[in-house]
């Protein structure tokens, strides 16, 4: 973190954007920058464009992911497996990653396709995905720790997530199929989280339609974000109305539809 | 040459009970319901004799054209049926949208002698991309159209690669393989086809040019169907859809496909294929690619030039240009798009930025119902970009039940000035109609689902009047 004289400003790598490029996640980059803003901080957003350009893993504070292809995960894997583990020291030093969608089979162990063929992910989140034979798509719902206020957003479901015990998720899902098919309640459990790697399932894109857990990310995933303000300051939720009245009408549509479970999905 | 494997198809009685009964169901449909006759006959047929579609005979499959792809596949299909019957040739065509397998058998059916014989010389499909695979099976055309393959109905498709996957099965070394030479999924399939024809547009025609790219920090691309890095363009015709090129592999567009529309000539509505003129009936970027595809297949077929613009001359598009309704003092202009499917939203804002005139934008995306379950997505709007459309409006509603505050998000994001937008929680029309009512300006673009226009358009007299 760069701390000016009045503003301060977190870099932030946009991690293959035109790779990683579905499902409108380029918004979650917009909303980054807009609520930094918001707060009187910046972001200093540099894109890493190709898969052979360096990493200048010593530059970010943060390493924001969007949601990809699963057919291209393997070839950004390779990407940054040859960055000879300097993404290894980055999340052992607890530098900020935020991953979202398929992308988030980017970080686990492994990923069987529906082909039967398996492939190695980076192995930073405790958990194996499976391919779905097809997508699930529907509203997602979840509560995290520590956050007051429920996050809104919807899931294309490419690969269902077993977390392994002792894998921490993310949060609880309120509505939706989070993390997908697994035993006993493995269906309520949503993303994954590990120091300051955060991983969701919840596209929207999830951080514009989600101040408040923008602002959660920022506090706990950038160094010095937690002298960021608290969720429930007032003059905050003013600016958040349209998103509040987002999640509620969205929250009384769900209601007509009712819970599904992993069972019925 | 009619095809050897269908010729020597032993026609069981299983098949002939089908067929007829899907005969009569079409002309029950014919009179009673005319809205059920491209899909129900052959939903019955294929209740009875599963494996119908390998039943017909006479189909000559050398003269058999499958069109699939994201978009462009109706008016596609549409056109070149068309450019094919005023040559004079006989087409069975599935002109009504309905290409799953049900649709292909009641077209097939429809043109079918009571032995199930087809009567025409050329078949001329529109294929779904997922049932692709499980049609050609059945039905090996040996020319297969691929117009585009882009985001789109994501809870059914998940991510363009899923729908790769699904036409690349169907694509063997015995088939012709139509590709956009600008379009690089499209493009790529032609590694596996055993010969491969590219339609395209010379640049520069209607081109966005990618200095939308150096303004927009957030702009992005997308991966390279060969090696998943990122892919460079040079320009747009469309969204992704440009000569382009990917540094890491080599994979890029030809600088000229084999048949590629040039002079393009807005004002005379006229364009070029190889030095010859043919008219342009519609004018929207998108169209050009439907022109390009249609006229590459047809050149490739023997279709003779003057053959191809006297049908483009006479060609009416199902869906129309415009559709529009009085409201008060304005005109309210309907512009097509389909939900979870950036590029159409993207063409109709583009449509509506191309309006110099300052306009009033009524939009209402609603929630995806397709399929259960009902959700609310409206991230594809994130893929679009709106900045254009938000230069010229006096007022931007969103309306509708559960995602008109997403919407007023998104145009947030676009920097539209949060008082310039008006939201309205509802779906009623009176309401809806009023607020345009109100604003100033004559001009009033609508972008929502078909069934929301039509009830808007048949409330517009009462609303201005009440």
């Amino acid at each position: 973190m760069n701390n000016g004289p009045e503003k301060r400003c977190w870099n932030v790598l946009w991690m293959l954007p035109d790779i990683l490029c579905l499902h409108g996640g380029r918004g979650d980059a917009m909303a980054l920058a807009r609520q930094a803003e918001t707060f009187g901080a910046c972001i200093d957003m540099r894109r890493v464009s190709r898969l052979s350009e360096h990493i200048d893993f010593l530059w970010a504070d943060l390493l924001l992911f969007g949601p990809g292809e699963l057919a291209a995960l393997p070839a950004v894997r390779d990407a940054l497996w040859k960055e000879q583990g300097a993404l290894d020291e980055y999340l052992a030093a607890g530098k900020g990653v935020f991953c979202t969608g398929t992308t988030g089979a980017l970080f686990a162990k492994e990923t069987h396709r529906a082909d039967g063929s398996v492939w190695e992910g980076l192995g930073a989140l405790d958990m194996v995905c499976r391919e779905r034979d097809m997508p699930y798509g529907d509203d997602l719902v979840f509560r995290a720790p520590g956050l007051d206020r429920a996050v809104c957003g919807v899931q294309i479901q490419m690969v269902d997530t077993e977390l392994a015990e002792g894998q921490a998720p993310l949060g609880d899902v309120l509505y939706g199929r989070g993390n997908g098919a697994g035993s006993g309640g493995a269906a309520a459990a949503e993303g994954a989280v590990r120091t300051g790697l955060v991983w969701t399932n919840a596209l929207g894109p999830v951080l514009a339609k989600n101040p408040w857990f923008t602002l959660w990310l920022m506090k706990r995933l950038l160094p010095g974000g937690e002298a960021l303000p608290e969720t429930d300051d007032d003059d905050v939720s003013v600016q958040w109305g349209l998103e509040t009245e987002s999640a509620r009408a969205i929250w009384l549509f769900n209601e007509k539809k009712g819970k599904p479970h992993a069972s019925e999905t | 040459m009619a095809n050897a494997r269908q010729e020597k198809t032993k026609i069981g009685p299983r098949f002939l009970a089908a067929l007829w009964v899907g005969k009569a169901a079409a002309a029950f449909a014919r009179l009673v319901a005319p809205s059920k006759g491209s899909n129900l006959p052959g939903e019955l047929a294929l209740k009875l004799a599963p494996d119908m579609l390998t039943g017909f005979r006479g189909i000559d499959f050398e003269k058999a054209v499958f069109i699939t792809g994201t978009n462009g596949k109706s008016t596609s299909t549409n056109l070149l049926a068309h450019i094919f019957r005023t040559a004079g040739r006989s087409v069975c065509a599935n002109l009504e949208g309905a290409n799953l397998k049900a649709g292909v058998c009641t077209a097939l059916l429809k043109r079918a002698t009571a032995g199930g014989r087809l009567k025409d010389e050329w078949l001329i499909l529109e294929v779904d991309e997922r049932s692709l695979a499980a049609i050609r099976a059945a039905l090996p055309a040996k020319n297969l159209c691929v117009t585009n393959l882009q985001k789109d109905q994501v809870q059914r498709n998940g991510d363009p690669d899923y729908i790769y996957q699904k036409v690349k099965a169907a694509i063997a070394p015995d088939v012709t393989v139509y590709v956009n030479n600008e379009e690089p999924r499209s493009k790529s399939l032609e590694r596996f086809a055993g010969t491969a024809v590219r339609f395209g547009v010379a640049a520069p025609v209607f081109r966005r040019e990618d200095g939308a790219r150096a303004e927009d920090p957030f702009a992005v691309t997308m991966p390279c169907p060969v090696c998943h890095d990122a892919l460079d363009f040079g320009g747009y015709h469309l969204a992704n859809v440009g000569p382009f090129s990917c540094p890491s592999c080599g994979f890029a567009s030809e600088a000229a496909g084999d048949f590629v529309i040039e002079n393009v000539d807005a004002e005379a509505r006229t364009f070029t294929i190889d030095g010859a003129a043919y008219p342009m009936p519609y004018t929207a970027a998108h169209f050009l690619y439907n022109y390009a595809l249609a006229s590459a297949v047809a050149l490739s077929n023997g279709i003779a030039p003057a053959d191809i613009a006297r049908a483009l001359a006479t060609f009416e598009n199902i869906g129309g240009r415009f559709e529009t309704f009085a409201l008060a003092d304005k005109t309210v202009s309907y512009v097509r798009m389909k939900q979870e499917n950036p590029e159409t939203l993207q063409s109709a804002l583009d449509v509506i930025a191309a309006d110099p005139r300052e306009k009033v934008f009524l939009v209402g995306l609603d929630v995806v119902d397709d399929i259960v379950p009902a959700y609310s997505n409206t991230f594809y709007a994130y893929d679009c970009d709106f900045s254009a459309v938000a230069r010229g409006v006096e007022k931007i509603i969103c309306f509708g039940e559960t995602v008109c505050y997403d919407v007023a998000l998104r145009l947030r994001y676009a920097g539209v000035p949060d008082e310039r937008v008006e939201i309205y929680e509802t779906g009623d029309e009176d309401a809806i109609l009023r607020a345009a009512a109100a604003c100033k300006s004559q001009a009033v673009y609508l972008i929502t689902l078909l069934k929301k226009f039509e009830k808007l358009r048949a409330h517009a007299g009462v609303a201005v009047h009440e």
